[in-house]
């Protein structure tokens, strides 16, 4: 069964559609760059995914089934943006994910906050926004989950911090689920994807292994980014 | 899960609202003292005496300022935890846990009732620091006795029952209080723009449109009201009494329930976390 599925879904805003009918199906066991410009639409496609917005029309499907209580059970989710409770230190945060994720791994999250030197006294708003964003992305690796939804996991860091989150990501994963990560810059999450959807005013128009495009089309995913969306 | 959201909206809230206590508790002590300084004939000079006068005004002032803001500040607090926590970015985290819209909101309920609950408790303490004397201690299991006599005798041998009743009344006004901006946040924060103007919107039009229920709804049911006037002055006065409280309690009942229906489905179908 696949792990994610879209059945004509379509997500309007007032009159603007954000998805207009998207059919994509996602299988476990991949690692999946959904790739587009500003606006495209990937958000949305991820927010429905969580259940954080409802469906104009279609259906959304998470392992079989729509999202709710079952499917927040096993796929872990990181937004664009922080969403944490910025008076909580660390260790309540780490408190927080143990008491509600039945795959939360303790050690291996203590782990990597330690190799940071996050020191789970630090409350997130003595944090700086790069380190925030890295401690919201370990507490979403250190889970064994069946899915990973990762938006734009490096949007907003530095080059090196960027290396240090794919390799988070790399290293953290459980092999047999599929991560899905969310971005606009190809070139750096290029090197850790195994398929790519193109995704575009609300609409997939590309969906294919990296190795596929490597071998038909001779380039790169960056490369054939920037000829698709070419302004 | 429910008890694990409880115990975390607890720590969220208790940060603000247990030193909160604390200081209208040490304003109370304050302002026993102070009353005390201002009734008594100072033998101290002219300056540090209005010094002392002034100091005396400002902490009694501050009690009575932190006796209405322990209310104020539970108030806004049950208001922003539900706006921010779960309609704001912290959403983001609250609806992605393994749980159901019912247990999110049921502890957002069941904490600020406790604080609204705990604000009536450490006014009442408060209140008592300030006013009562040590003869006041040590008649207290008097007092009580006393009390309860005469509560007893009022009421029949209804007294307790009817404590239980007010507390009941107070427990469903809590919550409908909670419901009341929990129904129009969720639904004005279903739209894509101007969420809180649109929450501020509905406040007035579920105020509105429950009035007018309220009155369409007696006028339907076409009561004699001279009749139950009648009859319930011919009642003994603890009959009337507990059926006037259990009229209360389950009117506020069935709003609580519809106000609760559309928070629900505003926040399971309607949610658009932005």
């Amino acid at each position: 069964m696949s792990i994610l599925e879209c059945r004509g879904l379509v997500k309007r805003f007032g009159p603007t559609p954000a998805l207009a009918g998207v059919d994509v199906t996602i299988e476990p066991g991949r690692i999946v760059g959904l790739l587009g410009p500003n606006g495209s639409g990937k958000t949305t496609l991820i927010k429905l995914a969580n259940g954080l917005l409802v469906p104009t029309a279609g259906e959304i499907l998470v392992d079989g089934k729509a999202p709710g209580r079952e499917s927040h059970a096993i796929v872990s989710y990181l937004p664009e943006r922080n969403s944490l409770p910025l008076w909580m230190t660390i260790q309540q945060l780490q408190d927080f994910y143990d008491d509600f994720f039945a795959d939360f791994q303790r050690d291996r999250c203590e782990e990597m906050l330690d190799r940071l030197e996050l020191h789970p006294t630090y409350k997130l708003k003595q944090l700086s926004k790069g380190n925030r964003e890295k401690v919201q992305l370990i507490l979403a690796m250190s889970r064994q989950a069946r899915l990973y939804l990762l938006d734009e996991p490096i949007g907003g860091v530095d080059p090196a911090a960027r290396d240090y989150i794919l390799d988070t990501i790399i290293r953290n994963y459980n092999p047999e689920a599929s991560v899905i990560i969310s971005t606009h810059l190809i070139a750096d999450v290029e090197k850790v994807l195994d398929e790519v959807i193109f995704i575009d005013r609300g609409q997939i128009f590309f969906q294919s292994s990296v190795d596929q495009i490597r071998e038909e089309k001779g380039k790169s995913v960056d490369a054939l980014f920037r000829e698709v969306y070419r302004c | 899960m429910l008890r694990k959201l409880m115990k975390h909206e607890l720590r969220a809230t208790a940060r603000l609202m247990l030193p909160l206590y604390l200081v209208v508790l040490l304003l109370s002590v304050g302002a026993r003292f102070s009353t005390a300084w201002l009734d008594t004939t100072p033998t101290l000079s002219p300056v540090l005496e209005k010094l002392l006068n002034l100091v005396s005004i400002l902490v009694v002032m501050g009690f009575v300022v932190g006796l209405i803001a322990v209310f104020a500040v539970a108030l806004v607090l049950m208001i922003q935890r539900f706006r921010s926590n779960l309609l704001g970015d912290e959403g983001y985290v609250m609806f992605t846990l393994p749980v159901s819209p019912h247990q999110l909101v049921w502890s957002k309920l069941l904490i600020s009732t406790l604080w609204f609950a705990g604000a009536a408790i450490v006014d009442t303490l408060a209140l008592l620091i300030l006013v009562v004397d040590q003869s006041f201690f040590r008649n207290l299991q008097e007092i009580l006795q006393r009390v309860l006599e005469d509560f007893n005798s009022y009421y029949a041998a209804h007294g307790v029952l009817v404590a239980v009743e007010v507390i009941l009344l107070c427990v469903v006004a809590a919550i409908n209080l909670c419901l009341e901006f929990y129904a129009p946040l969720s639904i004005g924060h279903s739209f894509d723009r101007h969420k809180m103007l649109l929450s501020v919107v509905f406040f007035f039009v579920i105020q509105i449109a429950a009035q007018m229920a309220a009155g369409i709804l007696l006028l339907a049911v076409r009561l004699p009201m001279n009749a139950v006037s009648n009859f319930i002055n011919s009642q003994p006065p603890e009959v009337a009494l507990h059926a006037g409280l259990w009229f209360a309690i389950l009117s506020i009942v069935v709003y609580n329930a519809v106000l609760y229906v559309i928070n629900h489905r505003m926040l399971s179908r309607k949610l658009n976390l932005e």
